[in-house]
């Protein structure tokens, strides 16, 4: 790509600001409302999106995607109900930051963390684009594997109050997403006799259950989200708090960086997306931490790495769909269908054949990103006022209004009845400190992690050695080992050099 | 603050998982090994560890570091009438959906849900109770058109719109 194709680029996507910018406000809401994403937002807006010139659409698609991963971190922060899976991570720190009374400084830096991670990892897939590609090719399923078992060991470091609990938490959660027909006789398994789970376990619910229902029936103990010194610091919010959060996340730039490129490296892996991407990132940054203790409590770097990693895999994604024609991901897979329509063919021969789209996209990417941060940042400080509404009024709503949500994923009342269940059981989670989180990433990573595993066996005919067959698999083996023993080593040295 | 362990409140979770798990491989029992395999291996892993905390928790009961009863999930006491009544709601809202139509019954819900809280004064809990139901059925219904079920209300704007 020459530097004249990338100037000429920019100028065309910036002429399209008419375009991006209702994609990104309706890619907040989206976000912001559990049951929704981009998605099955994009399904909904085919008629307008096949309507439109190939330009058009692609430009409206990535804004809609990107700012959907950033929408989905406000109700994750504010009152602890992910808008999306992905943001499952953003709950960790980011409420505990709204229980300080500190919501408004959570939001702000989780939307500089979101949109810096998001540029960097666009201009890194711009300049590496044709090498990223090829990196989809070596990853097969004995690889997939541990990968995926990479972001399920992480429930146990992540649960750190009680790590026998997470284990049980996360593989509870495996066990629910297996619950479906299998990948190869299409048989039924622990349906319960319910025709509406052959699909397997849905997963709009099931987050709705686990942490809006769950986490509402939490919250009628108090008056108020926060308490009351919180919430006289929540009640005095001014500029100068987003100032404050503004002038912390520069100092954290280079966590920013990292973050979103961890988001980037698993959003190239089909299928991992940003649910992994968030854990992953978190966890890695709780691990080089100097201070591990502090996540979980409110850490704003646990926060920053949540949204970096969420926001990071948005451009990843795209990769295996515009090099390989491989999609990364359920709303790359829709886009696709978009580019299919309008006669475009994904794959090696794209950047050959049609380069101003083949980079054109992460261009576009790249000033969805920018309008954002403008569009977003002023909207902080009257969002984080959601605390001061009383619990007697938030949960009925919360409770009612995301069971509603709970429906719009498949259009069955069956799945409202689930959103239920899963409340139930998030209730007991949370209450019992079993990690709801665990639960959720076990539920989202089920069905895949059991695809891999079967394929991995059927092609070496039962054999297990073959998950230690490769050397990019005994690699990942062996720094998935490294990454679980490392926080232990490191408190051992600490004792022994006696700091506390 | 550390919450001290109760022996039945913290195996409420491992119960479900165990009776969920043995569920699950007595629905695969029949089936090819490809149907079964993870579901095995994952299950296995579940049991044991299920069993480590069993053991675990009836060992601090013994030493009398942990409570043997419900208390963290029944606690605080005046709350619990205010929960089951929510969910309460809930239910007889899901259930009654298809008929009332998402309109109709998300206000009647709401309603409910509101008194169950201790919310007083009828202007107040009418207003939230209207206003939330109609923001959320124009978002739902007209503006993402989720397909939700119609009741009266919106089979009656309908005839209007026609």
């Amino acid at each position: 790509m020459t530097w004249d194709l990338l100037g000429q680029l920019f100028t065309a996507q910036l002429g399209l600001w008419w375009i991006i910018w209702p994609g990104i406000l309706l890619g907040i809401v989206v976000g912001f409302l559990p049951g929704f994403n981009a998605e099955n937002t994009l399904i909904m807006l085919l008629p307008l999106t096949l309507a439109m010139p190939v330009e058009h659409a692609f430009a409206f698609m990535t804004s809609l995607y990107c700012a959907t991963h950033l929408g989905g971190g406000i109700p994750a922060i504010l009152v602890r109900i992910p808008g999306t899976p992905g943001a499952a991570a953003t709950t960790l720190d980011g409420y505990p930051l709204t229980l300080q009374g500190r919501g408004q400084f959570a939001l702000v830096l989780s939307f500089v963390a979101s949109v810096f991670s998001g540029l960097v990892a666009c201009l890194v897939t711009l300049a590496i684009l044709p090498l990223l590609s090829e990196m989809g090719l070596h990853l097969r399923s004995v690889e997939m594997v541990v990968v995926m078992l990479f972001g399920l060991t992480l429930i146990a470091v992540i649960a750190a109050k009680d790590v026998l609990k997470g284990l049980i938490a996360g593989l509870f959660g495996l066990m629910i997403g297996m619950i479906g027909t299998d990948h190869i006789y299409n048989t039924p398994r622990a349906t319960f006799g319910f025709l509406e789970l052959y699909d397997g376990v849905p997963l709009v619910p099931a987050l709705i259950g686990l942490f809006a229902i769950g986490e509402a029936l939490v919250m009628a103990e108090r008056k108020l989200i926060v308490g009351d010194v919180s919430r006289q610091r929540a009640a005095g919010h001014d500029w100068g708090q987003t100032i404050e959060a503004l002038r912390f996340a520069v100092t954290r730039w280079w966590h920013i960086v990292w973050t979103g490129l961890v988001g980037l490296a698993i959003g190239i892996v089909p299928g991992a997306g940003a649910s992994i991407a968030s854990f992953v990132a978190y966890q890695q940054s709780r691990m080089w931490s100097k201070h591990p203790e502090k996540y979980g409590t409110g850490e704003p770097d646990g926060l920053i790495a949540a949204e970096g990693g969420n926001n990071g895999v948005c451009s990843g994604t795209l990769v295996p769909m515009m090099a390989l024609g491989v999609p990364g991901g359920s709303t790359a897979a829709v886009m696709m269908i978009v580019l299919q329509y309008h006669g475009m063919t994904m794959g090696p021969t794209l950047f050959s054949q049609n380069p101003g789209l083949a980079y054109g996209v992460f261009v576009g990417m790249f000033l969805s990103y920018f309008f954002m941060i403008f569009t977003i940042l002023p909207l902080a400080r009257y969002m984080s006022r959601i605390v001061l509404i009383e619990t007697t009024y938030l949960v009925p709503v919360i409770i009612l209004v995301t069971v509603v949500a709970a429906f719009s994923e498949r259009h069955y009342v069956f799945d409202m009845g689930v959103a239920i269940a899963f409340g139930i059981i998030g209730y007991i989670a949370h209450k019992t400190d079993y990690h709801v989180a665990a639960i959720l990433i076990g539920v989202v990573l089920g069905p895949l992690f059991e695809k891999f595993v079967v394929r991995a066996l059927r092609i070496s005919e039962g054999d297990p050695r073959v998950f230690f067959s490769s050397t990019i698999a005994n690699t990942l083996w062996t720094l998935l080992v490294l990454s679980l023993l490392y926080p232990a080593i490191r408190a051992w040295r600490r004792r022994r050099k006696g700091v506390p | 603050m550390e919450r001290r362990s109760a022996l039945a409140a913290d195996l409420v979770i491992p119960g479900l998982a165990l009776g969920f798990t043995l569920y699950f491989l007595y629905s695969v029992r029949e089936l090819d090994w490809e149907a079964k395999a993870n579901g095995v291996i994952i299950g296995t892993i579940l049991l044991t560890l299920v069993g480590v905390q069993v053991v675990r928790l009836v060992l601090a009961t013994a030493r009398g570091n942990a409570d043997r009863g419900f208390a963290p999930l029944i606690s605080p006491r005046e709350i619990l009438p205010k929960r089951l009544g929510m969910l309460a709601v809930t239910v007889m809202f899901v259930a009654a959906v298809p008929y009332l139509g998402l309109a109709l019954g998300l206000f009647a819900a709401l309603l409910a849900a509101l008194l169950v809280m201790g919310v007083r004064g009828a202007k107040r809990v009418l207003a939230v109770a209207l206003g939330v139901a109609v923001v959320v059925s124009l978002l739902f219904t007209v503006a993402l058109d989720s397909g939700l079920p119609k009741g009266p209300v919106e089979r009656f704007f309908i005839k209007l719109a026609r």
